[in-house]
Parts: C-alpha cells; sequence; structure tokens
C-alpha cells in the first residue's frame, strides 16, 4: 500500500551522486534545489517520500541541513515531516545526522 | 661666342633647378629612412618589464618559507594590479614546489591574469623538475611561453589542476576522489564531504566583502585546487583568494577588541594578531559569522574528514593564521601558527596515506 502512494526518490539517479551546498550560488545540485523538487510538493501534499541515500556518494552538512532542516523552515512541522520521511540507507549516522537537523531546526516565524 | 644675359640666367635657372631637385631627392631618401625607422620601432613595442624574482621554496608551513613566498606573492599583486606594470617572473632560483605553496602562486598568477590580460612575462625555472611542473600546470602558457616543456615524469605528470565559481563537485572533484582505488571508502567519503565544504564555504562567505590586499577589487569569485597522487600519499589543496576566516568567524567581545587594537600594537613594532585562534575558533567551536544555529558545520566536516583516515594531516592557512591537525596510529594532534603576512584567503591541505600498490 505504502510503495503504490510513496514517492521515491533515488538519490543517485534522481537528482546526483555528488549534492552539495545550500543555494544556487553553490552549483545546480544544492540542498534547496532537492528540497523543492523532491520533499515540499510531495510531503506538503500528505504524501509518504522515500529518500534513497545509499546511491548518493557523499553529503555535506551544509546539504543535508538545507534540504531536511530547511523543510521545517519552509512551514512543515516536525510531527509531519518525520512521520513522511523514509530514509532508506545502510550508514546509520547518516540516518542520524538528519534526524538531528530535522529536530534542530526552527520554524520561521 | 658670347652668350647673352638670357641664356646666361636660363642656364643658371636649369643648374638651380637640378641642384634643388638633387636635395630634395636626398631629403627624401633621408626622410624615408626615418620613417622606415619610425616604422620598425612601431613594430617594436617598448615595454618596461619590472622584475619579480621567485623564492627556491612554494612552501607555506614553516615560517621563513612562509615570509619568503607570501612576500613574493604580495610583491606581484602590488607590481601588476595596484601600480599596473608589466612584470617579469624569475622562476630561475625556485628549486622544489610544494602543493599548498604552489596552488597559492598558480591562484594569484590566474586572479592577476583575469584582470590584466598580458601584463605577466616569465623567465624560466632552472630546476628540471619545476620547469615541467609550471609548464604542466598551464602556468608558463598563461604567461605567453608558447613552448613545450615534455615531461613523463610522475611527479610532474601527477598534478591536476582544478578551478571553479560554484561547488559543482559533480564534475571533476567527485568522480576523481571516489575513484581513487588506493583508499579505503570511508576515507574517500570523508574526503569529499570535507572538499565539498571548503568550497562550500568559498560560495557562501569568502567574497562577501572586498579583499583588504589593497588593490580595491570588488566582485570577485572563484576558488582553485590541486589533486596530487604520489605512491604513498594523496594530497588534495584548495584555496580561495577572498576575505579569510579570521575575517568572517564572529569574535567574542575581547576578541574583537583585540583585533581592533591590532593597527595600534603593530605601529609599536609588536605583532599580536589573533588569526591562528580565530581559524582554531571556526574549526573546533563550529563558529560562523551569520550566528544562526544551522549554520557553521563546514569545518566540522573538514575536521571529519581527517579521523576517518588511519594516518594524515590537514593544515588550514588563513590570512596570517594557520590551524594543523595531524593523525597518526589513531592519535590526533592539533597546533596553531600566526605568520607576518597575510596570504587574504584561505587555503586547505589535505594529506593522506594510501594503500600500497597491488602489482
Amino acid at each position: 500500500m505504502t510503495a503504490m502512494t510513496a514517492h521515491v526518490v533515488d538519490m543517485g539517479k534522481d537528482f546526483s551522486r555528488y549534492p552539495a551546498g545550500r543555494t544556487d550560488k553553490d552549483g545546480k545540485f544544492n540542498g534547496t534545489a532537492f528540497r523543492n523538487a523532491h520533499l515540499i510538493p510531495f510531503v506538503k501534499s500528505g504524501k509518504k517520500v522515500v529518500v534513497m541515500l545509499d546511491t548518493g556518494f557523499a553529503y555535506g552538512s551544509s546539504f543535508l541541513e538545507e534540504a531536511f532542516g530547511g523543510l521545517i523552515r519552509s512551514g512543515v512541522d516536525k510531527k509531519t515531516a518525520t512521520s513522511l520521511l523514509e530514509l532508506n540507507t545502510n550508514d546509520s549516522a547518516l540516518r542520524e545526522e538528519i534526524t538531528r537537523y530535522l529536530e534542530a531546526a526552527k520554524p520561521v516565524a | 661666342m658670347k652668350r647673352t644675359p638670357q641664356q646666361i640666367s636660363r642656364r643658371a635657372a636649369l643648374r638651380f633647378r637640378r641642384l634643388q631637385r638633387r636635395t630634395w631627392r636626398q631629403g627624401r631618401s633621408k626622410r624615408r629612412r626615418l620613417r622606415l625607422a619610425e616604422d620598425k620601432s612601431a613594430l617594436r613595442p617598448i615595454v618596461e618589464l619590472t622584475a619579480c624574482v621567485a623564492p627556491e621554496f612554494f612552501a607555506m608551513y614553516q615560517h621563513e618559507s612562509h615570509k619568503r613566498l607570501v612576500g613574493f606573492v604580495r610583491k606581484l599583486v602590488r607590481l601588476a594590479l595596484i601600480e599596473k606594470r608589466t612584470v617579469e617572473i624569475d622562476f630561475r632560483p625556485v628549486k622544489k614546489l610544494y602543493p599548498d605553496g604552489t596552488l597559492l602562486v598558480f591562484a594569484e598568477i590566474k586572479r592577476i591574469l583575469a584582470r590584466r590580460p598580458g601584463c605577466l612575462r616569465m623567465i624560466r625555472a632552472a630546476t628540471p623538475l619545476v620547469d615541467q611542473t609550471l609548464c604542466h600546470l598551464g602556468l608558463y602558457k598563461a604567461m605567453g611561453y608558447l613552448g613545450e616543456v615534455p615531461s613523463d615524469h610522475d611527479d610532474v605528470l601527477h598534478w591536476k589542476p582544478l578551478s571553479g565559481i560554484c561547488a559543482d563537485i559533480e564534475q571533476e572533484i567527485g568522480p576523481l576522489i571516489e575513484n581513487q582505488g588506493r583508499m579505503p571508502e570511508k576515507t574517500r567519503k570523508g574526503l569529499l564531504r570535507g572538499v565539498g565544504e571548503a568550497i562550500v564555504n568559498v560560495t557562501q562567505h569568502a567574497y562577501d566583502d572586498p579583499r583588504e590586499d589593497g588593490t580595491g577589487i570588488a566582485g570577485e569569485a572563484g576558488w582553485w585546487a590541486f589533486i596530487r597522487e604520489e605512491s604513498d600519499q594523496l594530497i588534495v589543496v584548495s584555496c580561495d583568494l577572498g576575505l579569510g576566516v579570521p575575517a568572517t568567524v564572529w569574535k567574542r567581545r575581547w576578541e574583537a577588541v583585540l583585533t581592533f587594537l591590532e593597527p595600534l600594537t603593530r605601529a609599536v613594532g609588536r605583532q599580536n594578531h589573533q588569526d591562528g585562534r580565530l581559524i582554531r575558533a571556526a574549526v573546533e567551536e563550529s563558529r560562523s559569522r551569520t550566528r544562526l544555529e544551522n549554520r557553521g558545520n563546514g569545518f566540522r566536516d573538514i575536521m571529519d574528514s581527517l579521523p576517518r583516515a588511519d594516518e594524515g594531516e590537514l593544515r588550514i592557512f588563513s590570512n596570517r593564521g594557520c590551524y594543523y591537525s595531524a593523525v597518526e596510529n589513531g592519535h590526533q594532534r592539533h597546533d596553531m601558527r600566526n605568520y607576518k603576512h597575510s596570504i587574504f584567503g584561505t587555503l586547505i591541505a589535505w594529506q593522506l596515506k594510501l594503500q600500497k600498490e597491488t602489482t
């Protein structure tokens, strides 16, 4: 049932194997571009998003913070974000880091 | 027969005209000679060259080599961009190139030539390996030398120069580091994460204000990097010519006071700048000028790239300071240094051990 309704993002295939940076100033494959293309439209419409992270080679903190922490700053509440986001990775440190950014981010007043 | 006065005057007039024609002809050839000489000098423009002699070692960590190299770079920038002279760089004394010092010279030359094309000339290095490497890096060509300096030496061919404006690591750096077969995957991932964040720092902060090097040039951008694979280690160096960490890090009140008073202490002959300490603050305390909680993690990524390696070194040079960290047999040690001259920018050098090649 989940597989039918979830939006699956393969980082390496659908975005970039080497994502980096926060904004367009940093290059094409930045955190804001990823958030706006693959997270916000689906999460805001209540759809589950599965992010396949292992097809990306390495993630800098600025990309991860902007993509996932930025989700909270752009008006998605933490509960909705954590329930609708599924992080698919074998790297537990990477999952923990993203969870930390989701928890630490504050909504913009 | 006696000539009539009319005949005499006619002959005199003819003689006078002949003389006049000869004089004019002589004058014409003289004028032509002069004109030709003028043309020749017009073809050969007179360029007054100002010499700038490069130091023996392009290295930055030791105080003496830092002083000599940065002194040379500052003189080059002053002559070419402030005094607007045509400078002839004399590479003859250079004996050894280290990646950090060489990248600084490379970046400054590229920046100067982007602002004033054709204002730099060069005299080739006397040491063959140095000569071949400078040519391989494209510096000779950039300064108008059209010849080739062929080399099949690994020490020369393994230098890979890269540059860019934004942090698009997809193009070259990403695949180059990922495909480095003699390094464990966790080390490669850590290194790419660190290098990527170093470049993001450049695009996010380094050029927010004009560089304080006296040139008054605003609106600059860009980073430069070298990747060099040696038999036992991989060296990655990246640099920007921006504001530098000490200028962009958020300062505590006492640090701000010391920075404010620094020109006064310098005037009385004392050097007590805080650059080394401020780099350490940015690295260890993740301090950012924005003071936003979600910012300032870039240096943590850069530092984390080192413990993921079994053995290696990391050096962060910024303005007049340097932060050094090394890992050996699981032990990590740190150090910081303050120098006399500023590089007016940030240069980060990773040196990581490679596994032995299997034959």
